[in-house]
């Protein structure tokens, strides 16, 4: 039996540009950590090596900086780590890995995967991958690999390869889509024993073999993805492969929905958030629905501002924010209007409730009256 | 605030004085100049205002002299709710009483009691209105900021359906402003420096972020690049082993091709000389027989000659022979020709002998005709000379005729006539003459002088007639003598023989015109001379040709006839002769012509015949020396042997040429060409590519080194960052100029508004005093700007000054009447209306009655008759009192009297210099902002002609600062409370 860790689009080198001040370099140190983290379980877990299947890197035109860490963080593994190069950082002529500064400053311990002949592992199992040599390939790499395999189970052979698989890509069109097919002919005949993939940011097992894994990015990227934040320790026996994803990553993308109507709802919003744990790697958003007076919402405003430091990010997705602010006569009375201040806090409330072009700047002013009126 | 009585006491000129004022309604205080009227009001402010520990300049100013007391003030008033006595002493025994009647009848003293009557001021006096509420002499002209006293504001509002806000609504339209203000400038609405600065920043950002994906951008061009180049090399690379495997292929074939072409060259310039020989052989072949043909035609050419020469000197012999017998016979024919001539010659003499006779004849005839005819005319002439008389005397003749025949008419019919009658005939003498009458035969005679008729023998009858008778008769004798005379003048016997000697005249002219005529038609030209000469020489001509007569022997013919026809004969006999001669001649010609042409034919060949025989001799020649040279059978031989050789050498450039055109004909050469010119296009390429790989993979490996994705990373962070805070700047600032545009619209509707409750208020007033078709113009601060008259309008400022303080007036009234009657304070009158003419004043007589039905007006007056107008009018009268009334024995309602001591008691128009400066640091400690000069001036109540020392003092001293230039100028009170002013 042979354990190892399979990994996954690092994407070193990217930034979150919603991420402001201190948030931003925090979270791209941990990405960095994450990357630490899985040099420590696999020592732990007994891995034999790390397979880092396909971007690595954000881009191949990234920082001096980010190489340098990222070796960094490589060379204090105690495992031969096997990066792949992906879509995101492929071996084309700007490819990093061959830049002096990479090579040079390359541990021994690191090897990219930059050819498609088979890499001893261990006694008795092989590594072939399948690199990306351009950011367009015009043909199925895998599909390619897997016709150069000699038949026969022995050597036990790891695929690493990187690219969105035809059952699960939409874009039919794609050339370089990795035909599931053929991938688990390969693994039924013995050719393959375990196709370790990378390119989705959520841990994926695909097919029915479980034999074929996405293993998803170890720290979240973005909203959208489905369980982020993991690595595969995988444990390749003669007959069987166990598979168990562990946790490393700590950052979190969340998206809170509330329907907001009163008061009520504004503190229950505001307790929901304040149970949010670990807020500085909590990056929120909050899709509001509903409608409120001019108070509430100044309510809002407020119990949101006071919140907002702890969290890494706290915003408003006003793109798919429905929240009507409706000043009603109470408004006007808690503010005792009278004059043309009342007449004008009249007409400003019509014109945030026709829903006209300006209704929401007209909201915006009332809530302005609200706060000249209240003194703040 | 209502003041019911107000009582002096040692204050200022003022020994004691008390008034009582009725609630409503104008009271006029009347006093003649310097009583103190002005002390009334002044002391009031002192008693409600002032502590009695104050040492204000304007306490001290109410000490009279020379008496030991301090000043002091009583006043009975109402103030919000209370109405309460409350007295005052200032500097001596100060002291403070207050009295409450109700609602709650109480007691304060002191401090407690001015602080009370404080409160109670605060909360129910606008001391603004207060002070606005007097018009005074010299201030009048200027209006009071009605507009911002608050009591007026909230009746204006109240009347206006609350549409103007309080100072609350005022600080959030202050606050809107400054919300505003963050955002754009006020002068001009540009965005501020603040919303600049985040605009070029999200700008910056933007660039610098596009500057980065440009770089980005460039790789990826590259790294495109790079891929193709890499693909068209690795294509060019695999072409190039069958390329370099075809040209080796097509070059071996090309050399073959080229072993074929000179062998074939070879061939064609053998087969050229071969061809050559050929030819020269059937040359000379060609010739040989050529000169055998040309000997044997000249031979025979030779033997035709000599044949024709001979027929020629033959025909010729012929010609010669004829020619002579011809020419003999020609001699013969001109001696017949000769003599048909003569004979001819002879026959024309006789027959012209014969016509010469005929002329003869002629002439002679035409001779006597010519002497006739001039016989004829001598005669004609002879007889024309003869009867020669003029026509108009032979017309004389008749003329007098005609008048004795008219006389003797008139004689016959005017005189007595005698008729006789025969009644048998009878012989009678009539006038001497005698004469027959037959029967029946009657005579009329007419009786002239003496007539007589006598029957011979047997009777004689004389009758004679009267005188008339006679006259007339002696005119007919008259008559008859011109007659006469004339006739015998003419020749003539009476005018029947003038007038025919005239027709005989007339005849004989004629014929002599005939007779020339004739003479001239038978001579021409000519002359009966010339005809005569002729006849004779044609005798002689005659005569001569007679003698001369050729043809001797021969008869003569008998008449011209028989000349003729001899001639005619004669003729006709030498023409035939001639033309048989003629034709003979014509045939000698012609054989003569024949013989030389003949001759000439002869000469020329035998000519030629030389020629030809020597040609036939050197042909003959010549052949046989070839011959011997060279026998034909060889020659024919020859000839032979070089057309079978170039045959062979045609056979085989045929093979040859086909072997080429098989190779040539697939094009061997030019794909050869083309072949390597593909190859080393190829490798031309391939080198070019692969330079430009290498350039592509340095330049993407250095711009790769740079990091272009950390810069990308960096500049979308800065520009989200930015781009949020210009957008939410952008929204709040959106929002910020909508909530101060909609405030402000609001407030100046509202403001509209409000003013117009004033306005009917003050029209209303106004109608009185203008007139009912006046209206008015306000500013914001309720300031009279215009006053219309119909459709004159005339600008505040140029109204007269009366018209002015008419107006300041009517605006006080109107003020006081729509203040609430808790808020109201007494309008104070000091003296005005001076600007007004005895009309305006009764009409305002009449406005201030009518506000005085709402409002309690004070008039302090020294010329009661201004207000003699006013309906209803309480009347107070000043004057110096002689004797001192008891304290606290109230004088009857309607009297006041005034115990004073003469004294200078400044009015405002001369205040001294450091009352003007107290007055005005009053003011500004009042205000509590700055104010400005026209502001100042009017709330102290000081001459405007003191302001100028006045403030130059108090800014030296420190005690005021000023702010603004010009109009906006602004003065306020400096931090400093030296002058001990404890209010």
């Amino acid at each position: 039996m042979i354990r190892f860790l399979h990994t996954a689009d690092w994407q070193l080198g990217m930034t979150r540009h919603f991420l402001d001040g201190e948030a931003q370099p925090r979270y791209s140190a941990d990405r960095l950590e994450a990357v630490a983290q899985m040099g420590r379980v696999a020592a732990e877990q007994g891995c034999a090596f790390v397979l880092v299947c396909g971007d690595v890197f954000e881009t191949n035109l990234v920082g001096r900086q980010v190489v340098h860490r990222t070796l960094d963080a490589l060379r204090g593994f105690t495992v031969p780590v096997y990066l792949l190069p992906g879509n995101h950082d492929p071996l084309d002529p700007s490819s990093l890995y061959r830049s002096p500064l990479f090579l040079e400053q390359c541990p021994p311990n690191v090897r990219v995967l930059d050819g498609s002949e088979p890499i001893a592992v261990a006694e008795g199992v092989e590594l072939v991958a399948a690199p990306w040599r351009t950011r367009r390939p015009t043909t199925d790499l895998v599909a390619q690999l897997i016709q150069t395999l000699p038949a026969g189970a022995y050597p036990q052979r790891i695929l690493a390869a990187h690219g969105a698989v035809d059952t699960l890509s939409p874009d039919a069109h794609d050339p370089a889509r990795i035909g599931l097919a053929e991938v688990e002919r390969a693994l039924a005949d013995g050719r393959l024993a375990y196709a370790a993939l990378g390119d989705r940011h959520s841990v994926t097992a695909v097919g029915a073999t479980g034999r074929v894994w996405y293993a998803g990015t170890p720290e979240p990227t973005r909203y959208e993805e489905t369980d982020p934040g993991h690595v595969l320790l995988v444990d390749l026996e003669p007959d069987r492969v166990l598979v168990r994803p562990h946790r490393v990553g700590r950052w979190r993308f969340l998206t809170e929905s509330a329907e907001l109507a009163g008061a009520a709802d504004i503190l229950a919003l505001a307790e929901r958030l304040q149970a949010i744990e670990d807020k500085p790697r909590s990056i929120v958003r909050l899709v509001l629905v509903g409608s409120l007076t001019l108070a509430e919402s100044a309510d809002l405003e407020l119990r949101l501002e006071a919140l907002r430091d702890p969290f890494a990010s706290l915003h408003r997705w006003t793109r798919h924010e429905r929240l009507v602010v409706v000043p009603d006569l109470l408004d006007r009375e808690t503010l005792a209007l009278s004059g043309f201040a009342a007449q004008a806090f009249d007409e400003l409330r019509e014109r945030a409730a026709d829903g006209g072009d300006a209704a929401g700047t007209a909201a915006r002013a009332l809530e302005l009256l609200y706060r000249l009126a209240r003194g703040r | 605030m209502r003041l019911h009585r107000l009582r002096l006491t040692h204050y200022r000129g003022i020994q004691r004085c008390e008034l009582h004022f009725p609630d409503r309604g104008v009271t006029v205080v009347e006093g003649p100049n310097e009583v103190g009227k002005t002390s009334l009001a002044e002391a009031v402010d002192l008693l409600l205002r002032y502590p009695d520990s104050s040492a204000d300049r304007l306490v001290k100013a109410a000490q009279p002299v020379h008496v030991d007391a301090g000043p002091e003030v009583e006043a009975e008033l109402t103030l919000g709710a209370e109405r309460l006595v409350y007295r005052k002493r200032w500097q001596r025994h100060p002291e403070t009483q207050l009295r409450v009647l109700t609602p709650e009848p109480r007691s304060l003293t002191g401090r407690e009691a001015h602080d009370h009557v404080r409160l109670l001021l605060d909360a129910s006096v606008d001391d603004g209105l207060w002070r606005a509420l007097r018009l005074a002499q010299g201030t009048a002209l200027a209006q009071a900021a009605l507009g911002s006293s608050p009591p007026l504001l909230r009746a204006l509002e109240q009347a206006s359906a609350g549409a103007l806000g309080g100072p609350e609504e005022m600080g959030l339209l202050e606050r809107a402003q400054q919300e505003r203000d963050r955002y754009l400038t006020r002068a001009q609405g540009r965005p501020t420096q603040e919303v600049q600065t985040l605009a070029t920043r999200l700008r910056e950002a933007e660039r610098q972020e596009q500057e980065a994906l440009a770089a980005i951008l460039a790789v990826a061009q590259d790294l495109e690049r790079h891929e193709e180049v890499a693909r068209e090399l690795a294509g060019l690379q695999a072409g190039r082993a069958a390329q370099e495997s075809l040209v080796t292929q097509l070059e071996a074939q090309v050399a073959e091709a080229e072993q074929l072409r000179r062998r074939r060259a070879e061939l064609e310039s053998r087969r050229l000389a071969q061809d050559s020989q050929l030819r020269l052989a059937v040359v000379s072949c060609d010739g040989r027989r050529e000169h055998v043909e040309r000997a044997g035609r000249l031979a025979g050419e030779v033997v035709a000659g000599q044949g024709r020469l001979a027929d020629v000197t033959q025909q010729s012999g012929v010609l010669r022979e004829r020619m002579a017998v011809l020419e003999a016979r020609q001699a013969q024919t001109q001696a017949e020709v000769d003599t048909a001539r003569a004979d001819a010659r002879v026959a024309e003499a006789d027959r012209d002998l014969w016509t010469g006779a005929a002329e003869l004849a002629r002439l002679e005839g035409h001779e006597r005709e010519v002497t006739a005819v001039d016989a004829q005319l001598t005669a004609a002439l002879d007889t024309r000379e003869r009867t020669a008389i003029a026509r108009r005397v032979v017309e004389q003749l008749e003329t007098l005729r005609d008048e004795l025949i008219r006389a003797q008419g008139r004689a016959q019919l005017e005189g007595a006539r005698l008729r006789i009658e025969a009644l048998g005939p009878i012989a009678i003498e009539v006038a001497g003459q005698r004469r027959q009458m037959a029967l029946g035969e009657a005579l009329d005679l007419a009786v002239d002088a003496s007539t007589t008729v006598e029957l011979p023998g047997l009777l004689r009858l004389t009758a004679t007639t009267g005188r008339d008778a006679a006259q007339r008769s002696r005119d007919v004798e008259a008559k008859r003598r011109a007659l006469d005379d004339a006739c015998g003048d003419a020749g003539v016997a009476d005018p029947a023989e003038g007038r025919r000697r005239l027709q005989a005249h007339e005849h004989a002219t004629e014929q002599a015109e005939q007779a020339r005529s004739r003479l001239h038609l038978l001579l021409g030209d000519g002359t009966v001379e010339l005809l005569r000469r002729q006849l004779a020489d044609q005798a002689a001509a005659l005569q001569r040709n007679r003698a001369d007569r050729p043809g001797e022997g021969r008869p003569l013919p008998e008449d011209l006839a028989a000349a003729e026809r001899s001639l005619q004969a004669a003729r006709a006999a030498s023409e035939r002769i001639g033309r048989a001669a003629a034709e003979r001649d014509a045939e000698l010609s012609t054989v003569r012509q024949l013989h030389a042409n003949r001759e000439g034919e002869r000469v020329q060949l035998a000519s030629q015949l030389q020629v030809l025989e020597a040609a036939a001799a050197a042909a003959e020649t010549a052949l046989r020396s070839e011959r011997r040279a060279l026998p034909d059978e060889e020659l024919e031989s020859s000839a032979t042997t070089h057309a079978d050789r170039l045959q062979s050498l045609s056979t085989e450039l045929v093979q040859v040429t086909g072997a080429l055109e098989a190779v040539q004909g697939a094009g061997v050469d030019e794909r050869f060409a083309n072949a390597r010119t593909v190859l080393r296009r190829d490798r031309e390429r391939a080198a070019e590519l692969e330079r430009e790989r290498v350039e592509l993979q340095t330049r993407v490996r250095v711009r790769g080194s740079e990091g272009p994705q950390d810069r990308l990373e960096r500049a979308r962070t800065e520009r989200e960052a930015s781009r949020q805070a210009h957008d939410g700047v952008q929204l709040r600032s959106a929002a910020a100029q909508l909530l101060h545009a909609t405030l402000l619209r609001h407030r100046e509707a509202a403001r509209q508004r409000y003013q117009e409750p004033f306005r009917r208020e003050l029209e209303s007033l106004a109608r009185i005093v203008f007139g009912g078709e006046v209206t008015l113009g306000l500013d914001d601060d309720l300031r009279v700007t215009q006053r219309s008259l119909g459709a004159a309008t005339v600008p505040y400022e140029s109204l007269s000054g009366g018209a002015r303080e008419q107006l300041a007036l009517c605006a006080l009234l109107a003020c006081a009447a729509l203040v609430a009657p808790e808020d109201g304070v007494p309008i104070l009158i000091d003296d005005a209306l001076g600007y007004s003419d005895p009309l305006r004043l009764e009409r305002l007589g009449a406005v201030l009655a009518q506000a005085g039905r709402h409002s309690q007006i004070i008039v302090l007056t020294c010329m009661p008759e201004r207000y003699r107008n006013v309906g209803g009018a309480t009347r107070l009268r000043l004057h110096f009192a002689l004797a001192s009334d008891p304290p606290g024995d109230d004088p009857p309602p309607s009297q006041a009297s005034v115990q004073s001591r003469r004294r200078q008691d400044p009015s405002p128009a001369a205040a001294s210099t450091p009352e003007v400066d107290h007055a005005i640091l009053r003011v500004l400690a009042e205000a509590g902002a700055p104010l400005g000069r026209t502001d100042i001036v009017m709330r102290a109540r000081v001459p405007d002609s003191s302001w100028h020392s006045a403030v130059s003092r108090l800014l030296n001293a420190g005690l005021v600062t000023r702010t603004g230039q010009k109009r906006g100028t602004r003065y306020q009170r400096a931090n400093t409370a030296a002058d001990g002013d404890d209010n």
